[in-house]
């Protein structure tokens, strides 16, 4: 299990280079250790994918070398352009040392309920899991592995396949507990992008908090959410908080093409990042630039779910809506939405971005408000979703929740956009 | 990175963290009573990674120890299933999906059991719980899980 975690934990060394951005050079080390975090997932992803495109099996030996050579560019990189002392902040009060405290329990509670197993994903032994261990034994993303088990979702994005095979490659045997453990380590990177971001101890507490309770009941652990979520963080956080035109580019390109690697719902969560960028920053240049690298990246995928007859989850689009289902589908969702405490995690944020500056809050309000539409949307396109909406929903909506939950920090805070 | 710092009244700054470190105490109150609800032991590392995500037992839960348990009998390539016979022939795909990611050098195959094709058939079951009642298949093994049988030749 070591050599398996070790992977996770080498993913903010792979990808140090983007602590050379001027942007990343600015913030805190646990901004920064998580801004790399990110990049290092999507680089891994990336060049596993580019490794099975050239026909090189991974392995050990393989995948290594190129790996070393981009972390030895971001270390060269990281040299030539080192941190910058952040701006002077004012000495945290007792209260913001409460909600660091208050945080990093958070934190302690999740990584419990992984650990005990009280948080593990019904889809890790099902599909995720032994999707990655195919690929790993298959040498590659292999389209026969998938022909003989279509039931592992075969045309999803490839991302957190190819980390788990990652961890899997560099322990040879497939780690189910350090597959557990990636979720609170992209947690924790994902609390320390908000701190970051926001420079706010109770909007981290918060956000904390809340993600701690509503993981509980969407058992998030070794499914792709906790790496959406870090990728989706970044993006909603850059739109709402970079102050720096080029850095903010840079950040949502990021994030947005890592979240639609990840997940199905990441695309839609793209669409939602664009129409932000074009509706309330009015800059089609930018949209266009973060829209590139993320339609590159599904592109390719695509081609090889079409090129190998593998459409399954994205050939939904073709199926029918039923707008007769729309009252069944919001009473399901509004009901899941409940998280078991009376709507306490979406009614806490939104209240206080009404009692703040609404305005301040518009991008990623509007994100929550797209997701939320993306999700009834998907689910119209089943005659009787009850119990499509009822599985997948309460890991689906985070999603909206996560924004509402940076836009409860934004509307407190002045933000550059 | 933040442009400037809060902007309200003192007062409602106060306000502001009063209602965020309720609900972080109600969010985490919440969290250790679900932990609760979903019983123990609460110190001991876990068999499974499934051990403790419902109060109830899943047979899914099973799969995964007979998974393991019986990983050491087959030789690479055999065919294996793993069901639940109580629930035949309508069998739950979680189950043998479940072995799909433990018996990694073997061939996991969903069940067909009930096709009368002898060719549909795998070389073993692995049955959660309950018994098999198959005139092809013969028992080999019984675990506290439940049971493993070959095809008869």
């Amino acid at each position: 299990m070591v050599y398996a975690l070790a992977a996770f934990l080498l993913l903010p060394v792979i990808g140090i280079g983007i602590c050379a951005a001027g942007f990343v050079r600015r913030m805190p080390w646990y901004g920064r250790l998580a801004m790399a975090t990110a990049a290092g997932a999507l680089i891994v992803g990336v060049v596993m994918a580019l490794m099975s495109l050239a026909g090189l099996d991974w392995s050990r030996t393989s995948l290594l070398p190129p790996l070393a050579l981009i972390t030895i560019a971001g270390v060269a990189a990281v040299r030539r352009f080192p941190p910058l002392a952040p701006p002077p902040a004012p000495a945290r009060t007792p209260w913001e040392w409460a909600a660091v405290g208050g945080s990093i329990a958070c934190w302690l509670v999740t990584l419990y309920g992984t650990v005990t197993a009280r948080e593990t994903c019904g889809d890790l032994p099902l599909t995720w899991g032994p999707k990655a261990i195919k690929f790993f034994r298959a040498g590659g993303i292999d389209a026969g592995v998938l022909h003989a088990y279509p039931q592992l979702t075969v045309d999803y994005p490839p991302l957190h396949t190819l980390l788990l095979a990652w961890s899997n490659a560099l322990s040879h045997d497939f780690s189910w507990w350090a597959a557990l453990l990636s979720s609170p380590l992209f947690f924790a990177a994902t609390l320390a992008l908000i701190r970051a971001w926001t420079g706010d101890d109770l909007t981290t507490l918060l956000a904390a908090a809340t993600l701690t309770w509503t993981y509980t009941l969407a058992y998030p652990a070794g499914c792709a959410e906790p790496v959406l979520f870090l990728f989706e963080a970044l993006a909603i956080l850059a739109l709402t908080f970079g102050d720096d035109a080029r850095g903010q580019t840079i950040a949502v390109t990021l994030g947005a093409a890592g979240a639609a690697w990840t997940k199905l719902e990441g695309s839609t969560f793209v669409i939602a990042v664009l129409i932000v960028i074009l509706v309330a920053q009015r800059s089609l240049r930018r949209a266009v630039v973060v829209a590139i690298p993320a339609a590159v990246l599904m592109a390719g995928w695509m081609a090889f779910v079409f090129a190998n007859d593998l459409l399954y989850m994205y050939g939904g689009a073709r199926l029918p809506i039923y707008p007769a289902v729309l009252p069944v589908v919001l009473e399901t969702l509004v009901k899941v939405a409940r998280f078991d405490l009376l709507w306490l995690p979406w009614i806490v944020p939104l209240a206080l971005i009404v009692a703040g500056n609404v305005r301040r809050a518009a991008a990623p309000l509007l994100v929550s408000l797209l997701t939320t539409a993306a999700a009834v949307y998907f689910y119209l396109h089943y005659y009787d979703p009850v119990w499509w909406i009822e599985s997948s929903s309460p890991r689906v909506i985070l999603t909206p929740l996560l924004a509402l939950l940076i836009g409860a920090g934004a509307a407190w805070r002045k933000p550059a956009v | 990175l933040t442009s400037s710092g809060p902007t309200s009244s003192a007062r409602s700054d106060l306000a502001r963290r009063l209602i965020v470190f309720a609900a972080a105490l109600v969010f985490l109150a919440a969290t250790v009573q679900r932990f609760r609800w979903l019983g123990g032991p609460y110190f001991t590392r876990p068999f499974t990674i499934n051990d403790h995500v419902w109060p109830t037992h899943f047979l899914s839960t099973d799969a995964l120890i007979l998974s393991q348990r019986a990983a050491s009998i087959f030789a690479p390539g055999d065919e294996v299933t793993v069901v639940a016979p109580e629930l035949a022939p309508k069998y739950d795909q979680t189950h043998w999906l479940t072995a799909l990611g433990v018996l990694t050098e073997q061939r996991v195959v969903a069940p067909k059991l009930h096709t009368g094709n002898t060719e549909d058939l795998p070389d073993y079951v692995i049955a959660v719980r309950t018994p098999l009642d198959h005139p092809s298949f013969r028992l080999l093994m019984t675990f506290p899980e439940g049971y493993l049988y070959g095809r008869t030749p």
